[in-house]
């Protein structure tokens, strides 16, 4: 347990140490198969224990009108929310990979099924990032990429990192401009 | 050495703090503004004096939740304005907004395609505008950016953004302005009786939902009643039906003839400037270089006038329901090479190179309008047949499905012998009918994102295709030209062009 923790630092700290270097040459390298932050999963499962009041309040309706089918909600409702908080949460996390390149930005997910969402960088239109309140506590942020025909969401980002991406993909976005890709 | 960049911060107007919340605000500030109006009235009495005091406090005491609640809008509203900020400099917009879901939005200038002002008189008389940004990313459904702004702050803005660039007040300028009597063909052109229909419907239903329901009902009634009163000699259900249609193209016509008058059209370099309205008044600063396509559009009717209506389209430009879309309202053949060159030299309209054969294709054409014409008749006898007490209401619906099934097969013939392709000066020229309308799109090779080509059984055997062009847009825009030569096509899109 010990060990893991401390390859979850390590993995942290490498994490803070590539962020630090990437300042300057975030978009000069390939950078191939950046992992979210160890927060982003404390923030899905904040999130998940958040979705949890309503069936609890259903549940407690439940109680007071029909004890077995409290009994049966309560299982159900439980038992999923521990599914999606020891399982499928930490290996949504686990694939979780995103990439910027010198021409493009890729996000693969998926648990059950992968799938890669990629968009060109000369194609990007504009950028939004934002931040829930739950995220603004863990210093994390939600970049979304517009471009045309699509958006590319890479949500839970070192709030930090996030920004420096902002910038500098709209810095490269003006580049591409200037040698005449609009589309 | 680098360009100093100027960044000047903008705010809504404060008008926005009502705007956001006015759905929920209107609910309660009505109740509470007319105790506070009681408490007022009752409290200068001959008998008992001047008693403000005490009856404001058993207001409060009675209405305090009402006041309390108002009062939490108006906070969360203020909050809104005072987080929302604009940051504007010759990169872009950097937006800023929310109050606990913070979201920061930087648009590139050079990513623009089309910077409206939009200003609606029930906001203009307040000194406030829209101001919308539109790119090709982003919601097909809603703009880019979309803030209530000064008019002053939105002027100084587009000023500093220079949409496009390099544009200065010595920059040549050529003019368009359409005959008032062309902008009421347009408005003709333009209006159908559904859209106004939906206009009514959704006007009835808001009034019914503020005044209450029994509002809605009483004018549905009244027209009901006035609906069998006036029928003479046909089916009261059949002249509802024609009623509601005539009065909805009535009311289509007006809302599009507000949205076409004082029409006029600026080109300055790359710039072309669009103003309409009269109610709203809308101006677009389209970039020329990102126009998507130019659509001359003709309908049986302008057919037969010998005008043609020239819509442009490019992303922001006609996005939204009650937008303008027209580029010249209405223009005679002759002219019509003459306007566009003045406002749009870099478009030129070419002869058909390629078209249909007026014989062999002409099953291609017509197949569908024959056999919903034949459906419609079919379906009379069928009726007819097995609902003999109903005969007067079926023929008179059938009569009034024949008229625009008629139409549509006039539109389809004119399409068999008007529909093609060509390329001449750097831009495609493609012909070809979409329901009622026929298009003549002229489209630049860099703006078309993809080509489909189709081929039946029956096509194979002739060496022809349906071709369906794929224009750069927000959302998906397809051009389909029926039954044309293959390889000719080919050639055209794929091969050496002609020339």
């Amino acid at each position: 347990m010990r060990g893991k923790k401390h390859k979850g630092k390590a993995q942290s700290g490498k994490m803070q140490a590539d962020s630090a270097q990437s300042e300057n040459s975030l978009l000069g390298n390939v950078l191939q198969g950046n992992v979210l932050p160890e927060r982003a999963l404390t923030y899905w499962r904040i999130r998940l224990l958040l979705l949890c009041i309503a069936p609890a309040v259903v549940g407690g309706f439940f109680f007071f009108t029909a004890a077995k089918l409290f009994t049966l909600w309560t299982f159900v409702w439980v038992s999923l929310f521990l599914l999606l908080c020891f399982v499928y949460c930490p290996m949504h996390y686990r694939f979780y990979r995103y990439s910027v390149s010198e021409r493009m930005v890729r996000v693969s997910r998926g648990v059950v099924y992968n799938r890669m969402d990629a968009v060109y960088i000369r194609n990007l239109q504009y950028t939004t990032l934002s931040q829930t309140p739950l995220q603004k506590l863990l210093r994390l942020a939600t970049l979304r990429l517009y471009a045309a025909g699509g958006v590319v969401r890479l949500p839970c980002l070192n709030y930090e990192e996030a920004r420096l991406l902002r910038v500098q993909l709209g810095k490269k976005m003006e580049v591409e401009n200037g040698t005449g890709n609009d589309h | 050495m680098e360009q100093a960049t100027t960044i000047k911060r903008f705010r809504p107007h404060p008008l926005y703090i009502l705007s956001n919340l006015w759905r929920y605000l209107f609910i309660l500030l009505i109740p509470v503004l007319r105790g506070l109006y009681y408490v007022l009235i009752n409290s200068f009495s001959f008998t008992k004096g001047f008693q403000l005091a005490v009856n404001l406090s058993s207001w409060v005491r009675g209405a305090w939740m009402d006041i309390f609640i108002l009062l939490a809008f108006l906070s969360l509203g203020v909050l809104l304005w005072v987080t929302f900020t604009v940051e504007v400099s010759e990169n872009g917009l950097l937006v800023k907004r929310g109050v606990f879901h913070r979201e920061t939005t930087f648009l590139p200038s050079s990513r623009y395609c089309c910077v409206s002002v939009v200003a609606p008189l029930r906001i203009r008389i307040f000194g406030a505008v829209y101001l919308r940004v539109d790119t090709p990313g982003g919601n097909l459904q809603s703009a880019d950016l979309l803030m209530m702004l000064k008019k002053d702050d939105s002027e100084q803005i587009i000023q500093i953004l220079q949409t496009p660039q390099e544009i200065t007040p010595q920059t040549p300028t050529r003019e368009y302005k359409p005959k008032s009597r062309y902008v009421f063909l347009l408005a003709m052109i333009t209006s159908n009786s559904f859209a106004g229909v939906l206009l009514i419907s959704t006007f009835i239903t808001e009034v019914g939902n503020i005044l209450g329901q029994q509002f809605s009902a009483m004018i549905y009634g009244t027209f009901e009643n006035v609906a069998r009163t006036l029928a003479f000699g046909v089916p009261p259900a059949a002249f509802a039906l024609a009623c509601i249609m005539v009065f909805g193209y009535l009311c289509a016509f007006i809302a599009s003839l507000f949205r076409h008058a004082n029409f006029h059209v600026l080109r300055r370099k790359n710039l072309l400037k669009i103003n309409a309205g009269l109610m709203t008044k809308r101006s677009y600063r389209i970039d020329v270089e990102k126009i998507g396509y130019l659509d001359i559009q003709r309908s049986l009717l302008t057919c037969i006038l010998g005008v043609y209506s020239i819509f442009l389209s490019t992303v922001g430009y006609g996005k939204f329901k009650d937008d303008v879309s027209a580029l010249i309202p209405c223009v005679r053949k002759k002219k019509l090479e003459r306007s566009l060159q003045l406002l749009l030299p870099e478009y030129h309209l070419s002869a058909r190179q390629i078209k249909p054969s007026r014989i062999r294709s002409l099953y291609r054409y017509t197949w569908r309008s024959v056999a919903l014409l034949a459906a419609a008749w079919i379906t009379r006898a069928v009726l007819c047949y097995f609902l003999p007490n109903w005969t007067e209401l079926i023929a008179w619906v059938t009569f009034m499905t024949t008229i625009p099934l008629v139409w549509l097969l006039s539109v389809k013939i004119i399409d068999l012998n008007t529909a093609g392709i060509s390329y001449e000066k750097g831009c495609y020229t493609l012909r070809y009918s979409k329901g009622f309308s026929l298009h003549q799109v002229i489209i630049r090779p860099e703006r078309i994102a993809k080509i489909k080509r189709t081929q039946s059984l029956f096509q194979m055997r002739k060496g022809n295709c349906d071709l369906y062009i794929f224009s750069y847009s927000e959302g998906r825009k397809t051009h389909h030209i029926r039954d044309i030569n293959r390889e000719e096509a080919e050639k055209m899109f794929c091969g050496e062009p002609f020339s």
